[in-house]
């Protein structure tokens, strides 16, 4: 079940990227809540369904965007190995745990798409790429990233209710 | 008889006195009087009033609260409406302004079969300048399809399903258009940038190019059909040193407002491919 919420919860996350947040720019870089989201989702100290998510948003991803459907599955499966290990080694701090997946996981999903248009022969310079697009995204993601969990986490509950203790 | 006849005079002594104090009143000689006796009257009087009317308003006052509240929100519920209504109408009006325009570039371009198209995304990745629209193989499209607005090119259609196309804009980094000079007729290559914007090179050094030539689709190598406008030049380097010049372009088209586009749809792309010899 709660791998099959991730298609319409990432599906209406997709739609909003699409149609809201690709919109509103800084510089060239705009906020990645496909990215977030699924970031959020798999920080949730309950939650095991990880890399279910991380396939089903590298897939949607793929499908709405031009870039190849492999490299974003790749990146979020990447992404979802990060978020395990800081899941593991963090979990204390939880906060510091979702800014650091979501730092790693926009640097990853960045680089292997810069990588590919590379490949692809389209010129990019590597340094407008950092200035206009690394790390304004960097900046956004880690603005959106407390509401996005906030919200995640009480989808979460849903499927993970906290054990009372008597 | 002497009871009437005292009667009588009483009645007539009574007669006299009233006269008397009306004829002392109309002289003003009792004003003093009078001031004396009324006023306090008046006072008492303005008192009784005062607290009747206290009494009244403190008694139909809250119906009196009640019936504005009620009327101040049927009336703050009527502007909402109305400012809704005149948001709608604004919007309306805008776009009615977008599609004459089209209307109007269809008019003037009536060589070429149009569908037109509400944009309703973008690509998620920041690498990328590609617009999402709600048309798609359903209604005739295919890969390839040029997709422009009244006031010029905007891209071309890159990949599509049923219901939907991606348009990939002109100012992507890997779009590539072959333009025409409009004064000199000269070729160029336009190139889209990561910051979306347009640069023209492979202009030769024989060219001249000033600020504001315009800018059109050439038609070579088959992708786009000739003579649709792109953009003006604003600024050009020319280096004798190099083999071609180079110029920035300023496009036509808003990028950023992109809000409804047109697809010529009975233009397909010409796959030049087999005809390049390999080396």
């Amino acid at each position: 079940m709660a791998t099959l919420i991730s298609i319409p919860i990432l599906a209406f996350a997709i739609m909003l990227q699409s149609a809201v947040f690709s919109k509103i720019t800084l510089l060239q870089a705009s906020a990645d809540l496909v990215l977030v989201t699924t970031i959020s989702w798999m920080i949730q100290e309950r939650v095991r369904v990880v890399w279910q998510w991380a396939i089903v948003a590298g897939v949607l991803v793929g499908f709405v965007s031009e870039i190849s459907m492999w490299v974003t599955v790749l990146g979020y499966l990447a992404i979802a190995a990060i978020t395990s290990a800081l899941k593991r080694r963090v979990w204390r701090a939880p906060v510091l745990a979702l800014f650091t997946a979501v730092f790693a996981g926009t640097l990853v999903l960045q680089v292997l798409t810069y990588l590919l248009l590379r490949v692809l022969g389209t010129a990019l310079d590597l340094l407008q790429v950092f200035n206009l697009i690394v790390l304004p995204s960097l900046l956004l993601n880690l603005l959106i990233s407390l509401p996005v969990q906030g919200v995640v986490r009480e989808v979460a509950l849903w499927f993970y209710p906290e054990e009372i203790e008597t | 008889m002497n009871v009437s006849q005292s009667r009588s005079w009483r009645t007539i002594i009574l007669a006299l006195l009233a006269v008397g104090l009306i004829a002392l009143a109309l002289g003003g000689y009792l004003a003093p009087a009078i001031r004396v006796v009324v006023t306090p009257l008046v006072s008492v009087q303005t008192w009784l009033s005062e607290r009747y009317n206290t009494i009244v308003d403190f008694v139909t006052a809250p119906r009196d609260v009640a019936e504005l509240t009620r009327r101040n929100e049927e009336l703050e519920a009527e502007i909402s409406r109305l400012q809704a209504t005149v948001i709608e109408l604004q919007q309306q009006n805008q776009q009615i302004d977008v599609l004459s325009a089209l209307v109007d570039f269809a008019r003037a371009n009536p060589v070429y079969d149009y569908v037109a198209a509400d944009v309703i995304g973008r690509d998620p990745s920041p690498f990328l300048q590609y617009v999402i629209i709600n048309r798609g193989s359903d209604d005739g499209l295919r890969r390839g399809m040029p997709v422009v607005t009244a006031q010029g090119l905007v891209g071309r259609i890159s990949a599509l399903i049923a219901g939907a196309a991606r348009v990939q804009l002109i100012t992507d980094a890997s779009s590539v258009v072959n333009v025409s000079l409009q004064s000199t007729k000269a070729s160029a290559v336009l190139q889209g940038n990561l910051t979306g914007e347009l640069t023209l090179t492979m202009i030769p050094q024989d060219v001249g190019v000033e600020n504001g030539e315009v800018l059109l689709t050439s038609g070579l190598g088959g992708n786009f059909p000739p003579n649709i406008l792109i953009g003006q030049v604003t600024g050009v380097r020319s280096r004798s040193f190099e083999l071609f010049q180079t110029a920035s372009v300023q496009p036509l088209v808003d990028f950023a407002r992109l809000e409804i586009v047109l697809v010529v749809r009975n233009f397909r792309p010409v796959d030049i491919a087999p005809l390049i010899p390999e080396p």
